[in-house]
């Protein structure tokens, strides 16, 4: 075996005879490999576990509250009772109002941060409670900071019956 | 950036084609993914030393399999801790929801049944490993003095994990663990004078019901967790202060 010594010397000390030699180097091997080994293992762990931690920690859609009907109908005389009838289209609040013998349906999500706006019957707006923003009946807005008017829904009156979508 | 990055290449001019220079490149690469973080922060903080202090800190010839049981039973602790949170994060402590909480983490959240599982049986393992623990200490003698305090403190977490037990088997508040609890919560009755008002307080009313799930839900999630903490940090301090015990 002693003439198969490759050349270490880097790792051999000046009166190391070619035996030991071999062994210093053998050892260096297998320490090399078993931190790879280790490596590799501790990678693969923590690889394996990051999955299986982001999969658990994402939340899943059938555990929510998203969805919901595309298109909502009430009866008419509902908003002889109240100034605004509330409803959900699609998850999304949605508020609807007759002005002038008109029905208008906005989303009621604030478009500055997301505050669920309210409707004031005197100044025929609606008014956030957050940092009043308003919005007229068309949904654009009146006074900021609102960037972006709110989001309007197509209305249907259908005899008695009113149909938001 | 030329500096770090040339330290780091893992490509050196090739010296001699048998002096395994291509397995170093090769480890060289894998020290790219790792270096750039960890080397960085070792010449600052000194990880490198600080670990082999702790890892390469030389025990006696004697210690052998029997001395490992400690450090699992923390491991299956540190196992519990995770999971525990993780299961936290669905769980629902109320008589209405819990039990279908418990049914949603096994059945949908995604690897649930995983954690869930690693959770019940890390909580039966832990104590099957603490019982070896005690023994080997009791076999050894390891209880005598300096070490007496350390097995009180031993005994407390011991006790302490029968609380972990018992309050953690009533939060899937199905029939099974509801029973267990109505018959588990009379037996403190049977300690003289404060019986009674031990087992009130442990159910918080008469009955088990909210109250009680609500108790045992604070008890299993944040006080036992802190004093647990606690009592390790103590076992821990101490046994490396006095050193482990002597051979048979």
């Amino acid at each position: 075996m002693s003439d198969a010594v490759p050349n270490g010397g880097e790792l051999q000390p000046p009166d190391a005879t070619g035996a030991a030699a071999v062994d210093a180097e053998r050892r260096q091997f297998m320490h090399r490999m078993l931190n790879l080994g280790l490596g590799l293992w501790a990678a693969g762990a923590v690889g394996t576990s990051a999955y299986v931690a982001g999969r658990y920690v994402w939340p899943q859609p059938e555990g929510g509250q998203t969805g919901g009907e595309r298109s909502v109908s009430f009866p008419l005389a509902k908003l002889d009772q109240e100034p605004m009838v509330k409803l959900l289209v699609e998850g999304q609040p949605v508020g609807v109002v007759r002005v002038d013998g008109t029905v208008h349906a906005l989303g009621l999500v604030c478009t500055h941060l997301g505050c669920l706006v309210g409707w004031s019957p005197e100044a025929r707006q609606m008014v956030c409670p957050c940092h009043a923003s308003r919005y007229d009946i068309n949904g654009a807005v009146v006074q900021g900071p609102a960037p972006a008017p709110l989001k309007r829904y197509d209305v249907r009156v259908a005899g008695d019956t009113v149909v938001i979508s | 950036m030329g500096r770090w990055f040339g330290k780091l290449w893992p490509f050196k001019r090739e010296r001699n084609p048998d002096s395994g220079e291509g397995l170093r490149n090769v480890l060289n690469i894998a020290s790219l993914f790792t270096g750039v973080l960890y080397g960085e922060l070792d010449e600052r903080l000194d990880f490198r030393a600080a670990l082999s202090k702790a890892l390469r800190k030389p025990v006696p010839a004697h210690v052998n399999f029997w001395f490992c049981f400690g450090g699992i039973a923390f491991l299956i602790f540190l196992i519990q801790v995770v999971t525990g949170v993780a299961l936290l994060l669905y769980y629902r402590p109320t008589v209405d929801q819990a039990y279908a909480s418990v049914v949603h983490i096994t059945n949908v959240v995604p690897f649930g049944w995983l954690t869930r599982g690693f959770h019940h049986w890390g909580a039966n393992l832990i104590m099957v490993v603490v019982m070896i623990h005690a023994l080997r200490v009791f076999m050894y003698g390891a209880y005598k003095p300096p070490r007496d305090f350390n097995w009180v403190v031993g005994s407390l977490l011991m006790f302490g994990l029968l609380i972990f037990g018992f309050s953690g088997y009533l939060l899937p508040w199905n029939s099974l663990s509801y029973w267990a609890t109505v018959v588990g919560a009379e037996i403190p009755g049977a300690i003289p004078l404060i019986g009674d008002d031990l087992v009130y307080f442990i159910k918080g009313g008469d009955t088990v019901g909210q109250l009680a799930l609500t108790r045992f839900f604070a008890f299993h999630v944040v006080l036992m967790p802190l004093a647990m903490m606690v009592l390790l940090l103590m076992h821990f301090l101490m046994i490396r202060r006095l050193g482990i015990s002597g051979p048979l």
